[in-house]
């Protein structure tokens, strides 16, 4: 192995984090802790503030005050000055995975080399090794036949399936979730749901910003629900979603609810 | 205008045409490495970086090549610096299409979506390693149809360093003429020659263009690549 993993654990802490984009705060002040394994969704209207909590986690987002540690390093400090990040950054990074909502595939590369690059070149793990565990992912997610296209020849829910096998290839403690099925239909929506659901029973802990309702239900056990950049309710999932106990919350599902 | 004459001048223009192809070579080689190093100079985060880098760039954008061609052949002499003339029109070009392909270079740089930064760094690859294997393998693509076109109009530039005496084309074509007052059958297989060189690139840069779209979705309409928008051709075309 070229890089040891520093992180051990899925824990997720956030405290007192406070970010705000050109003097327009977004998140006001988060406490948050996750244990390793739990599957959180994170639930808001739209400028709530949480994908930029989620992408805070991995450090694309940069927070001005307070910390978010994962599996007990640091990812960001802001005591250490303006910048927060970790230096061991890119190496906790191979520990946290991430799936946009835009898929994100490297467009000049073959589905294989997508879930091999990273795989041999930050983790150093041979050629056949990395080729074998992509193999074996694409199975999984029901793609192996397109190991050889590239991406823009694969349908938005065959890519983004191929982004979460990219991930997983890192064996991550943390996969963050980023509404990754908004762009797509309802058709490809259930296939990439449905290897969420089989991803979430691999003891990985899981943080999921999505607004398919019944998905995060279903799946999640912990429901967190942000309004202007704060924490407006957080219980387990089933009861955030049959017994709100928050305003905000209540007018959020009512109104998601009637649409879905 | 006889075909005796076409051919008779045929080898000299040849052997000329060599010279401009072998100097048109040497200058994008040189240009390309140092134009892709100017770019990311140009995308540093240090403004001291940027600043001297940017003001080369503009200088050379603005000022036309032909003063600078005599400006180093003639000036720098002035000053102690005299460079033969096949090397002042190699370093005269290198300089001048180094600040040119920066741009394309820049540009092509810039057209990498963000994201897909976000993506390699999110995997846990360094800066250098994203640079390395996401961002320039796609910039290079985006670029490498607008390079066959700066390489076409080098090609046809090179007809500037007859003015400092190198041997190339036009050269041997203006003292063939001056000789033989044939200026229409000898201008006319100039022209033919630099076409016969400069088309095919063209229709090269044309497939490059369209294969690398395909391949990269660039120019598609799926609004998550940022649209691209390149301004290809010769100085003076308005590009910028």
């Amino acid at each position: 192995m070229k890089n040891e993993a520093l992180i051990h654990d899925g824990t997720v802490s956030f405290k007192g984090v406070w970010k705000d984009f050109g003097g327009v705060p977004v998140l006001r002040g988060i406490d948050l802790d996750i244990a390793s394994g739990e599957i959180l969704a994170l639930l808001g209207q739209s400028g709530s503030g949480k994908t930029t909590l989620l992408r805070c986690v991995n450090g694309l987002e940069v927070i001005q005050k307070g910390t978010i540690e994962v599996g007990g390093e640091f990812i960001q400090d802001s005591a250490k000055g303006k910048n927060s990040l970790s230096s061991d950054i890119a190496q906790i990074r191979q520990s946290i995975g991430i799936v946009f909502q835009q898929f994100n595939l490297f467009p000049h590369m073959t589905v294989m080399e997508n879930i091999c690059v990273a795989q041999i070149k930050v983790l150093g793990r041979s050629e056949e090794i990395a080729r074998d565990r992509a193999r074996s992912l694409l199975d999984r997610v029901g793609l192996l036949e397109k190991a050889e296209s590239r991406p823009l020849q694969l349908s938005g829910g065959q890519q983004q399936r191929v982004a979460i096998a990219r991930t997983l290839a890192m064996d991550p403690r943390v996969l963050l979730l980023d509404e990754v099925t908004s762009s797509l239909d309802p058709q490809m929506t259930n296939d990439v749901l449905r290897v969420i659901g089989d991803v979430a029973k691999d003891g990985i802990t899981l943080i999921v910003v999505t607004h398919e309702m019944g998905f995060a239900r279903h799946v999640a056990n912990r429901a967190v629900f942000m309004h202007e950049g704060v924490v407006a309710e957080d219980a387990p999932a089933k009861e955030l979603f049959e017994n709100p106990q928050n305003e905000n919350t209540k007018k959020f599902l009512a109104a998601v609810l009637s649409h879905q | 205008m006889t075909w005796a004459d076409l051919i008779d001048f045929l080898p000299t223009l040849l052997h000329g045409l060599a010279y401009s192809l072998g100097i048109s070579a040497v200058v994008i080689v040189f240009s390309i490495i140092a134009g892709v190093c100017v770019a990311f100079m140009r995308v540093s985060r240090f403004r001291s970086v940027r600043g001297p880098v940017l003001a080369y760039v503009e200088f050379i954008r603005c000022t036309p090549a032909l003063v600078q061609l005599y400006y180093i052949f003639y000036v720098l002499p002035i000053f102690g610096l005299t460079l033969e003339a096949l090397t002042a029109g190699i370093v005269g070009f290198t300089i001048i299409y180094t600040a040119y392909l920066s741009e394309v270079f820049r540009a092509a740089i810039n057209s990498v979506a963000k994201t897909q930064i976000e993506a390699a760094i999110s995997l846990g690859m360094s800066n250098q390693q994203a640079r390395r294997l996401v961002i320039i393998p796609q910039a290079a693509r985006v670029a490498l149809p607008p390079t066959v076109n700066y390489l076409l109009s080098l090609i046809k530039d090179t007809s500037l360093l007859s003015i400092i005496t190198i041997q190339e084309i036009m050269f041997r074509g203006l003292i063939l003429a001056s000789q033989t007052f044939k200026y229409f059958t000898i201008l006319t297989e100039v022209a033919f020659l630099y076409f016969c060189v400069c088309f095919p690139l063209t229709i090269l840069a044309r497939r490059l263009e369209a294969k690398f779209e395909r391949e990269l979705g660039y120019g598609k309409s799926n609004g998550e690549k940022k649209k691209n928008f390149f301004a290809v051709g010769p100085w003076g075309a308005s590009k910028s």
